[in-house]
């Protein structure tokens, strides 16, 4: 307990001492959260949307015209019983006709169609669980009796997909590069400081201090440093984002932006474990060099 | 208590022999003058004494610890047991008196209660109670060694090893830094002193011990400083 106060007191007395140094290295934590969470808030967003649209993937599966009105809950229940198959909601020709006829907004092309009779088919929207293996899933709905075809666009929801996965990897990519050179930058901005400080480490030495001893003071003071800055790093991408999300939040029609609350909370956290680690770690690298006497 | 048994060291880097095959016993309680000219070696054996560099071959042993052997991770705690003082003092600028000299003793993980005791005592025993809170450049460089001296006391060891302790000092001075450790030696501290002063060697007559191109040239018991060395 004694020396731990010791530790504290020195790790918090070094950084005032060192105020340059310490500000350099805020800035340097700063610059490089802000880097990471610029590419983080991307790809959380990307992986979101991407989710969002393979959620919201829908396929249109239009019904033969011979199928009976009170007929089709059985064809519902025959795609609900298909693996994958999350949903499968009904829309009724007459349905599609409202809607059509609202949009154009012009009931004089459509005259003498009534809801009963139109050209419209009833149709089922499917959802599935999961866009792998969706080529399947669909073939086998193409093959129910009451099937006249099925509308889709699978060839973007695989491309979707693909993005998805190519996202998760390069976010993982990018975060062990950014790791090992921010942190090759931070090791050699404690190590001015340190070095600075090589005749009390020097001292301590001689005087039979464990590495440990020396060690701790700097590593403490390398994880104030990262968290002031990953604090720091995280307001102010909040605030950009928070301004972003208030003139664009929606991607697609439908698909939305992560909340800038959200978004905060997911760096913060982040950036606290990075900025933390990054300092402790730079710190006992760059000391360590010294600790040979 | 301080046992050199041919011990050889070679810099891997240079190539350089820096003690060849010295064998060197010193007895608990002994006052020993080390000396030569730069380069003789001394320095090298002050390293090895302090397991700061190891030998390529032979055996130290010093109060019964084989320094050959220590680990990465033993080291500091068997430093503890010994005391540096050297040329330049080597005090933490920003610390007052008192504190440098507590500061060794919280480094080996000593109580509050063991430092208000301990410290005024070897302030006292160098003579430097009326200045326990000022800063070193406060301080003449007689009294900032005398806080070095403090400081390698503080932790009670039973070797004290200095290295050109007065080489920054003048003669005076030099003196008077000297008449300290011969009466830290009389308590019973070894003391082993590496230097250039030729008037304190011989105005001390205390064994000497002459290293000159990595070999020991001359062990006398009540010695002087030879023109030679």
């Amino acid at each position: 307990m004694n020396n731990f106060s010791y530790f504290l007191k020195e790790g918090i007395a070094n950084l005032f001492t060192n105020r340059m140094v310490t500000f350099m290295t805020v800035l340097t934590v700063i610059v490089s959260l802000l880097v990471t969470g610029v590419f983080q808030v991307i790809s959380t967003n990307l992986v979101h949307i991407s989710g969002e649209l393979g959620n919201n993937f829908e396929f249109n599966i239009f019904i033969k015209d011979s199928v009976m009105e009170e007929d089709l809950e059985d064809v519902a229940q025959q795609l609900l019983s298909i693996a994958m198959v999350k949903d499968a909601v009904l829309k009724s020709k007459s349905e599609t006709f409202r809607e059509f006829k609202e949009k154009i907004g012009n009931d004089s092309l459509l005259q003498g169609i009534t809801e009963e009779d139109n050209p419209f088919r009833n149709c089922y929207v499917v959802t599935l669980t999961s866009l792998e293996n969706a080529d399947y899933v669909l073939e086998e709905i193409t093959l129910l009796d009451a099937v006249d075809s099925v509308s889709n666009n699978l060839e973007t929801s695989k491309k979707l997909a693909a993005v998805e996965k190519k996202v998760n990897l390069y976010s993982i990519i990018v975060y062990v590069l950014l790791a090992l050179l921010c942190l090759s930058i931070i090791s050699n901005i404690i190590n001015v400081s340190i070095f600075s400080r090589r005749k009390h480490i020097n001292i301590m030495k001689y005087v039979g201090a464990t590495n440990g001893f020396v060690r701790t003071p700097f590593i403490i003071e390398g994880v104030i440093v990262g968290i002031t800055g990953a604090i720091l790093s995280s307001g102010i991408l909040a605030y950009g984002y928070y301004l972003i999300y208030g003139n664009f939040n929606q991607v697609l029609e439908g698909i939305y932006l992560l909340s800038p609350g959200i978004v905060f909370t997911e760096l913060l956290i982040t950036n606290l474990i990075y900025g933390g680690l990054i300092g402790g770690i730079g710190a006992a690298f760059a000391v360590g060099k010294h600790l040979k006497v | 208590m301080l046992q050199f048994k041919n011990v050889t060291k070679i810099y891997e880097n240079t190539n350089v022999t820096a003690l060849d095959d010295i064998t060197l016993d010193i007895q608990k309680g002994e006052f020993v003058f080390l000396v030569g000219h730069s380069g003789a070696g001394k320095s090298t054996l002050i390293k090895l004494i302090t397991a700061e560099e190891r030998p390529t071959s032979g055996e130290i042993i010093i109060n019964d610890i084989n320094v050959t052997e220590l680990t990465a991770k033993e080291i500091p705690y068997y430093r503890r047991t010994l005391g540096m003082v050297f040329q330049d003092f080597r005090l933490l600028d920003n610390k007052t008196v008192m504190e440098n000299v507590g500061f060794a003793m919280q480094v080996v993980g000593a109580t509050r209660r063991q430092m208000r005791r301990r410290v005024p005592d070897v302030l006292s025993r160098v003579g430097l109670s009326q200045k326990a809170r000022f800063l070193p450049n406060e301080l003449s460089g007689g009294e900032q060694q005398r806080v070095a001296i403090a400081r390698a006391l503080a932790n009670n060891p039973n070797l004290i090893i200095a290295d050109e302790p007065t080489g920054n000092l003048d003669p005076d001075t030099s003196k008077e830094i000297m008449a300290y450790l011969e009466e830290i030696n009389r308590s019973g501290t070894t003391v082993i002193v590496a230097t250039h002063d030729k008037d304190i060697v011989n105005s001390m007559h205390k064994r000497v011990i002459a290293v000159d191109g990595g070999n020991i040239i001359r062990d006398d018991e009540r010695g002087g400083y030879s023109d030679h060395e």
